[in-house]
């Protein structure tokens, strides 16, 4: 690696950016925050095809203070985007409840983008225990 | 007066169900004992519980798993008894026992690391709690047979009386492994914990369970795949004795009695109309056409891999040889049918089931209650068979607890006849697959061909994405083939008709490898060269298949002399991490009456928990497949499978069971399957050698198809 | 009414005289050795005895049973003891998953009370029990252990 593409990447690293795959597409590299973000999902599913999730994020949902956006994020889904919600100060609670797809056991990332352009995430792991048999073949 | 809870406490520290009235073995329940960690609990009287977190179905890796735990742990076997772990205990702990499923040959593989790793941390507590105890380093103590010592001064504790101290100790951030080669519990032929309570008739399967004023069901599945009900006429058996009620379900009407034969008998008189889902009019021969049309079709077809230009290595080669191969359905006919008990009562799920994966019972059970996972309660039980049919379908858990919903709170034993088992099985798949090979002049092959036709199991079953449309199972064997040969090209042709398809004990290796290793003796043949002195040949010299190829053939004495009339055959093949290799001599007379007079079968899984159990699973995998090669053809007509019982789907005798020899060549440093693999490489080897002896190769099973039958 | 002995016990049971002893064994009276394996005396996990002689007890009606004296694996072996057949397949490891055992054993007691010396022939046509998990070889070499043990009483 040239000298100068590695001082890059140092100062990256330094100021605290992380190359994320899963998340730079909807973040496009800011930085993401742990908290405040409540993923709840069952930590078993007996099949990947509707499993109920329950997002909730800590916001006082005002004009100056909001949620603008729910992502949810597979690591293991042939999309990984699984949907985006989007809200607003009406919405009055930043909380979202529906089922999802997954394609095998899998961690959850459910991504939420605020009004002031910060991101925050929380997530869950779900064993989906009938992909027990191929769990090695499919990583 | 007694809470609920307490009660439940109070018996499940005595051992046993016994609110239930379900009798347990003593040691099968949750201990209350001072746990060290979530595998090891140790008793003030020196008792050590090992939990196991999988099934036991006959391939003895209860017993395996707990070996390697004690091991590590120092203890005294023979104070040791194993105990399951329990789903809610499982569930409400955050998956504290990992994996539970017994599938893939994995149970010891996967969780070695894990059980190892529990006994020596087990172990440190115990020994800093003893060290504690003397005020002396814990480095001069050592732990033998359940004793420590404290080597300066001489001083002995036991296990069991620093058990409760060692269980508020926080557990050790590392722990060092022994080397295998220092075992003494793990690596021996240890006798099998369960083994006492079957011979006894102790032990209790999933169709065991009783509980009080439980009651009955039979069920009849539409005959034919993904046809629903239409409706029952109840009337017509309402006033039979013991008859309870009548539950007409979407796919499936269920009788209830309070016996269950009394069930099954009221079902057989129970008007029922199905609608058929329109797959009424499939047949065996229609599938075979679909199949072959997958080979035939050049559009709809994933490339599974691609070593070099195919064309180029066919038209640069000698000789081209061409040769079709189909494996047919089987059906697992584990001997305990599929059933459930279950009761779901104030919003709690009790189920007793015989599962390969006690987890996904439990998922399955509190999704179809709809209650959440901690109030759900699977009890563990033996299994009568499992051989993949019990873990990536739970449908009869689904059943089970649907019943047992639509019942109140009564208790519901749901049972399936044989019928219904062989009728509505997950079968193997079939699988039709075309290859084409090239020699060079010297016979060696330069190019190789293989196009798969066959389901998914795991789309169709498990739903789950392919990566680029490859079903590893359905390639396996031809995607990974080990021979050294410049051009390989593999692809796969998804067909997947209306038979459900599942795991079959050893999955795709329980015919790719027959197709594979006959081909390449039909190479071998075309060589004019010894099948054994080419598959040497072509294998890189350092590979685990070089290795117990020849270990297997040197014990065979391959090239030795054999008695007039007695012919080889020869295969090797690895199979879930681990490698086999099989030799077959057999006669085979004027009416095609095939005498096997030995079949010497090899297998290299690395390291080995237990030999005895490993020789007991090679011996069971040759009269699992010898079974299946021989008759094993699940057929289809009107949309629905003909066979139904042991008398139309035959299953192989004590008398018909040839002479086996198990060679056991573990070459250490890895840990491969053992359940499945030993079955990989019969088939092949003993049509390699009906060809040697008759001059008909044979390319489709079952063999009584070609007029062949067992001596 | 019908009265049978199960394993030395004196039992009553009221059900259809054409109700299966198996069902009657595992349902009424609890005893939960027999298995049920196929329903048609294919198998013969259901193999109990009857008066002594091995039967196939799914395809075997009550009535037939009434009066005489029937054992089943748990009646074989006073409590705290094991027969001679049982500690054969215990030394010799012969179970796998354990299912078909209950009627294996059974199965080859009775031989071995006919023919305490059998050859590999009178085993082969005695033991016709279905074991899917192919432990028929390690049944063979039990049932030679036992016979050899002179422990086996006709």
């Amino acid at each position: 690696m040239r000298r100068r593409s590695f001082l890059v990447v140092l100062l990256g690293l330094a100021f605290g950016a992380r190359a994320d795959p899963l998340l730079d597409p909807i973040t496009k590299g800011a930085p993401v925050r742990q908290g405040r973000v409540k993923l709840e999902m069952p930590l078993l599913a007996d099949n990947g095809n509707s499993v109920a999730m329950k997002v909730s994020v800590e916001s006082p949902m005002t004009e100056a203070d909001h949620v603008r956006a729910i992502h949810l994020v597979s690591e293991r889904n042939p999309e990984a985007r699984m949907a985006s919600f989007h809200l607003g100060p009406r919405a009055g609670a930043a909380e979202i409840i529906s089922r999802v797809r997954l394609a095998g056991s899998q961690r959850v990332v459910a991504l939420a983008e605020m009004s002031d352009g910060s991101f925050w995430m929380g997530s869950a792991s779900v064993v989906v225990t009938l992909s027990a048999c191929v769990d090695e073949m499919l990583s | 007066m007694t809470t609920r809870r307490e009660f439940l406490k109070v018996s499940t520290a005595l051992g046993g169900g016994l609110a239930f009235g379900f009798h347990l073995p003593a040691a099968n329940a949750q201990s209350v004992a001072p746990e060290i960690n979530a595998w090891v609990v140790v008793r003030p009287d020196d008792t050590v519980i090992i939990r196991y977190a999988r099934s036991e179905m006959g391939q003895g890796s209860m017993t395996s798993a707990a070996q390697l735990v004690a091991e590590e742990l120092e203890c005294d076997w023979s104070k040791v008894r194993v105990e399951y772990a329990d789903t809610n205990a499982h569930v409400r702990r955050k998956r504290a026992w990992g994996d539970m499923a017994a599938v893939g040959s994995r149970t010891i593989r996967q969780s070695q690391d894990y059980l190892r790793k529990a006994g020596a941390g087990a172990r440190e507590m115990l020994l800093i709690a003893a060290a504690q105890g003397w005020n002396a380093p814990v480095a001069e103590c050592t732990a033998s047979s359940g004793v420590i010592t404290h080597g300066p001064s001489g001083r002995k504790t036991s296990f069991g009386k620093v058990a409760g101290e060692a269980a508020k100790l926080a557990p050790p951030k590392e722990v060092t492994l022994k080397d295998p080669k220092d075992w003494k519990i793990a690596g021996k032929p240890i006798r099998r914990v369960d083994i006492p309570d079957i011979v006894a008739g102790r032990i209790r399967y999933g169709i065991d369970a009783q509980l009080p004023g439980m009651v009955y069901a039979a069920i009849a599945q539409c005959p034919v795949f993904g046809g629903k009900l239409k409706s029952v006429d109840a009337a017509k058996i309402e006033g039979r004795r013991g008859v309870i009620r009548v539950l007409p379900m979407e796919d499936y009407v269920a009788v209830v009695a309070d016996n269950w034969w009394r069930a099954k008998e009221a079902l057989k008189e129970l008007p029922i109309e199905w609608s058929f889902g329109g797959n009424e009019s499939a047949s065996s021969e229609s599938i075979q056409q679909f199949l072959r049309a997958g080979l035939d079709d050049p559009s709809n077809v994933v490339v599974a891999r691609r070593d070099g230009e195919l064309e180029q290595g066919l038209a640069g080669a000698a000789k081209v040889l061409e040769a079709e191969y189909f494996t047919p359905y089987l059906a697992h006919a584990t001997l305990e049918p599929m059933g459930c008990t279950a009761v779901v009562k104030d919003g709690r799920v009790d189920v007793w089931t015989s599962t390969q994966n006690a987890e996904a019972s439990h998922a399955t059970a509190a999704a179809t209650a709809g209650v959440p996972l901690e109030n759900v309660y699977v009890h563990r039980v033996q299994l009568g068979g499992g051989f993949g049919r019990r873990g990536g379908s739970q449908d009869f858990v689904r059943q089970g607890v649907q019943i047992a919903k639509a019942m109140g709170s009564t208790p519901v034993k749901l049972l399936w006849t044989r019928e219904e088992d062989t009728q509505h099985d997950f079968y193997r798949p079939l699988s039709l697959v075309r290859m084409k090979a090239g020699l060079d002049a010297s016979g060696n092959p330069v190019a190789w061909y293989a196009r798969v036709s066959a389901p998914s199991i795991i789309s169709t079953l498990l739903k789950l994405p392919l990566k680029e449309g490859v079903d590893p199972q359905a390639v396996v064997s031809f995607a990974d083939q080990p021979y050294a040969i410049p051009v390989v090209r593999v692809e796969y042709a998804q067909r997947n008709p209306h038979v459900p398809v599942g795991f079959w004990r050893t999955v795709g290796h329980s015919q790719n490898p027959f197709m594979r290793e006959c081909f390449v003796d039909e190479l071998a043949s075309a060589a004019g060269k010894d099948p054994y002195e080419y598959r040497r040949g072509l294998l890189p010299a350092a590979t685990k298949e070089h290795g117990v190829l020849e270990a297997t053939a040197k014990a065979a004495g391959w090239a030795g002399p054999l008695p007039a009339g007695v012919h080889r055959g020869i295969a090797v093949t690895e199979a879930y991490g681990s490698y086999v290799a099989a030799v077959a001599e057999l006669a085979v007379n004027d009416k095609n009456v095939v005498d096997i007079k030995r079949l010497v079968l090899g297998i290299d899984c690395g390291h080995v928990v237990n030999p005895d159990n490993v020789v007991a699973q090679m011996q069971g995998s040759a009269v699992f497949m010898l079974t299946a090669m021989f008759w094993g053809d699940i057929t289809i007509k009107d949309g629905r499978v003909e066979q139904s019982n042991f008398h139309d789907y035959r299953m192989m005798r004590l008398r018909e069971m040839p002479k086996v020899e198990v060679v056991l060549a573990p070459s250490g440093g890895f840990w491969g399957g053992v359940g499945e693999p030993g079955q990989a490489a019969i088939a092949p080897a003993i049509c390699n050698a009906l060809f040697a002896a008759t001059g008909r190769r044979i390319r489709s099973l079952p063999l009584k198809n070609h007029g062949f039958e067992i001596a | 009414m019908i009265q049978l002995t199960v394993n030395g016990r004196s039992r009553e049971v009221d059900v259809e005289p054409e109700m299966p002893l198996l069902w009657v064994l595992r349902d009424v009276l609890d005893v939960k050795s027999p298995k049920f394996g196929c329903g048609i005396a294919q198998c013969g996990a259901c193999t109990v005895h009857v008066n002594g002689e091995p039967v196939r007890s799914c395809s075997f009606p009550v009535s037939a049973a009434a009066g005489k004296r029937v054992l089943t694996l748990e009646g074989l072996a006073p409590a705290g003891r094991l027969h001679p057949v049982q500690q054969a397949w215990i030394e010799h490891q012969v179970p796998q998953c354990g299912y078909c055992q209950g009627g294996q054993i059974l199965a080859a007691v009775a031989l071995l009370r006919k023919k305490p010396n059998p050859t590999d022939k009178d085993i082969d046509e005695a033991m016709t029990n279905i074991c899917r998990c192919g432990t028929y070889a390690r049944i063979r070499t039990a049932i030679h252990a036992a016979a050899k043990s002179g422990k086996v009483k006709a």
